[in-house]
Formats: C-alpha cells, structure tokens, sequence
C-alpha cells in the first residue's frame, strides 16, 4: 500500500465514515494504519513524533480545523464529555464516497480493521497497543501504564 | 482578572496567558504575552491603559537584542514613564491626596519580562512604579488577580525537574482549570510560549490542540487512579 492517491483529509473522511471518532482515536488510527500498512517514507501521509500522549501528528489538527470550517464534518461536543466524536456532514459522505472510490482494497481493508478497534476499545486499551506496536513513540508519554480496564467507548472520552 | 505564568523548565521557559480584557461590563480578547526580544517576552498584569501605554514605549526603546540584566534599567524606565503619563491624564488625581499610596490607585500593573537562552532563565517582575524585582530559584511566577490558582496548582510540581513540552502541558491544564472556575474574568484562547535554545515560539493553535488533548488525558487518568482507590483498586479487592 502506498496512499499515493489519497490525501491526508480523505483517510479522515475513510475512517469517519466507518465510525464516528474522537480526536485521540483518530490519531490512533491513523497512526496505526501508517506504522502498519503504508511504507514508513510516505510524505503524503501525517508525520508522527513522539508526545505526551504517544504517536502525534500537529497536522491532524490543522486537517481536521480545514474539514470543518469546509463543511466535510462536524464536532459533537457534549456537556460532561472531555472529547466530542468527529462525524462525517452530508458534504463530508459525498467526498468520503468518492474517496472511497479511490481507495484500494487492502487500504480499506485496513482502515475497516482499525477503525473497529480504536471506535470500540477502550482509551487504555487502544494506548496500551499503540505503545506496544510502537514503543519508540511512547517515550514522552504520560500514560504508559494505563490499566486495559479503564474508560470504555461510551464513557467520557 | 488576568493569568500569567512564567514557569522554568530544563530546557527553557514557558509563559502561558489567558487572553481575557475586560473594559466596564464588556469583554474582549487580547494578546497578553508579547515578543521583546528574540529571547524575551513579557506580559502585563493590572490597568489595560497603562499595559498599552508600556507597550508602545518599549515598541520604541527595545530595538536591539539585549540581555534583560543589561535592559532592566530601560524597562524601569519606560513603565515609569507610561505610570507617569497615565496619571498626568487623569482628571482624579488633582482631586486625590498627594501621597503616593493614593497616586498608586490610578496606575495599578505588574510587568512579568521573561528570558531564556534553554540553560539560564531570568525572570523580572516590576510593577507600575518602576521597581523591579528578580524571581530567581523562586521556581514558577504568576501575575495577575488569577494568581492563587496558579500557585495552588502548581505548588505540587515546585521540585520537579521537567522538560519545557511537560511543563507547558502543565500551564495549560493550570490555565484551563482556573477559567473554568475563576467567577469571572479569565478567558479563552490560552496563550502560550517557549523560549528555548532556538528563540521565542508562540504555540500555534494545532499545538494547543494537543496540549489540550494531553490535559484532558491527563485527567482521566488522575480520575481513574481515585475511582480505582475507592473500587479497592483493579483487582476490585474491596467491592
């Protein structure tokens, strides 16, 4: 797999489109669909680093203030919730299908299997196997021994 | 109401604000934390006037990149010289008594001026008077009438030796936590920067994002630890 045909917002727009996600889940995912299926050179895709919370890219950030100044997706936010899920807008399905028209299969294939895990794991777990599948990204981390059994999906994160 | 921090790190310093103005009943944003020089920044705390007035005269003084040890003299002077003109303006002071105690009401600001070259940090406070103060081994510094909550927050990390990315995690979860509680007054976006081996940076807003995410992370986890406590911990020994 190489990504080549699809820029950074279209993974965003694949992985909301399999499951709604907060913004540490999506940086997940999509750090794990980097470090295991495109090639570890890949310019077009986020650049992580090492940070306080493992694998970060800035990036996402800015990508994901873009999409939705543009109407690609929406942010929920919830009184009580620390993170709101990122869904796809009307707009943002009509892109995230042509996207996917792009996409190859083992690139969906990928992002179907990580979106499945990182959307239903919970923080902990979803850390604990980031760090574990990439350790040198765990360095700088302040989590480095949360518990499997912690925040679940339908909880606060 | 105003927060700012200057908190040293191993690797430099971070200064972190809100960016709450308040004039009369309405509120407004501003930028508190200004570039002095390419390894200076500084912030003021007090009368918004007299914050501007310092900030067009040291617009005007500070052209060349000096240390802070050799420029404390030229800043004493330009906030002097703002509290000087403010109280020249203002129609209540021929009405108020002449001592400087009562002068003091109508130019009321502390200045924090903030310098690190990654090794060696200075930080100097001087107040609407011109007297200057130096903060060294004093750990972190906080001006404005937010202070109590920065030196509630942060009293617990005063030993710890902590790189500048931590630290400024630190300072956003200190500003965070006071703007939600502060009755009124603190506002939204926090503002921050590192001066380091490479100069002055301004956090641009996809970093603040991700201090913000690590703070929220952080809570959780702080959160989880009590909760965990209280179930007699993972292993549920005592539910």
């Amino acid at each position: 797999m190489t990504g080549g045909r699809l820029a950074k917002k279209d993974w965003v727009l694949l992985c909301l489109m399999r499951a709604p996600l907060d913004r540490l889940r999506l940086m997940k995912t999509l750090f794990l669909i980097w470090r295991r299926h495109l090639r570890a050179d890949d310019a077009d895709f986020f650049q992580f680093r090492p940070y306080l919370y493992g694998p970060c890219s800035f990036e996402l950030y800015s990508v994901l203030e873009t999409m939705q100044e543009g109407g690609s997706i929406v942010h929920e936010s919830h009184p009580g919730e620390r993170w709101g899920n990122y869904i796809l807008s009307h707009r943002g399905k009509e892109e995230a299908q042509e996207a996917r028209e792009r996409a190859d299969a083992n690139e969906l294939k990928a992002i179907e299997e990580i979106v499945k895990f990182a959307s239903t794991a919970s923080i902990g777990e979803l850390l604990n196997q980031v760090y574990e599948e990439a350790p040198e990204y765990a360095v700088k981390s302040l989590f480095k021994r949360l518990s499997h059994g912690d925040t679940g999906p339908g909880r606060s994160c | 109401m105003t927060l700012v921090l200057g908190v040293p790190a191993s690797d430099g310093v971070i200064v972190a604000s809100d960016s709450q103005a308040t004039s009369g009943a309405v509120r407004h944003t501003v930028q508190k934390i200004q570039r002095l020089t390419s390894r200076i920044v500084w912030a003021g705390a007090g009368e918004e006037s007299l914050i501007q007035g310092v900030s067009q005269e040291l617009a005007k003084r500070a052209k060349h990149d000096g240390d802070l040890k050799g420029m404390t003299d030229a800043l004493r002077k330009a906030i002097e010289q703002s509290s000087t003109s403010l109280l020249h303006y203002d129609y209540r002071v021929p009405y108020a008594s002449k001592d400087a105690k009562s002068l003091g009401q109508f130019a009321q600001a502390v200045f924090l001026f903030v310098e690190s070259d990654g090794k060696r940090h200075s930080l100097l406070l001087i107040d609407a008077a011109g007297r200057a103060l130096w903060q060294q081994d004093k750990g972190h510094v906080a001006i404005g009438s937010g202070d109590v909550f920065a030196h509630a927050l942060l009293y617990r990390y005063r030993d710890l030796r902590l790189t500048c990315e931590v630290v400024a995690a630190l300072a956003y979860r200190v500003l965070d936590e006071a703007i939600a509680v502060a009755a009124y007054g603190l506002g939204r976006p926090i503002d921050i920067w590192s001066i380091t081996s490479v100069g002055v940076e301004q956090f641009d807003e996809a970093r603040r994002g991700a201090l913000r995410d690590s703070c929220e992370l952080f809570t959780e986890q702080e959160q989880r630890i009590l909760q965990d406590a209280c179930a007699g911990g993972p292993d549920g020994a005592n539910r």
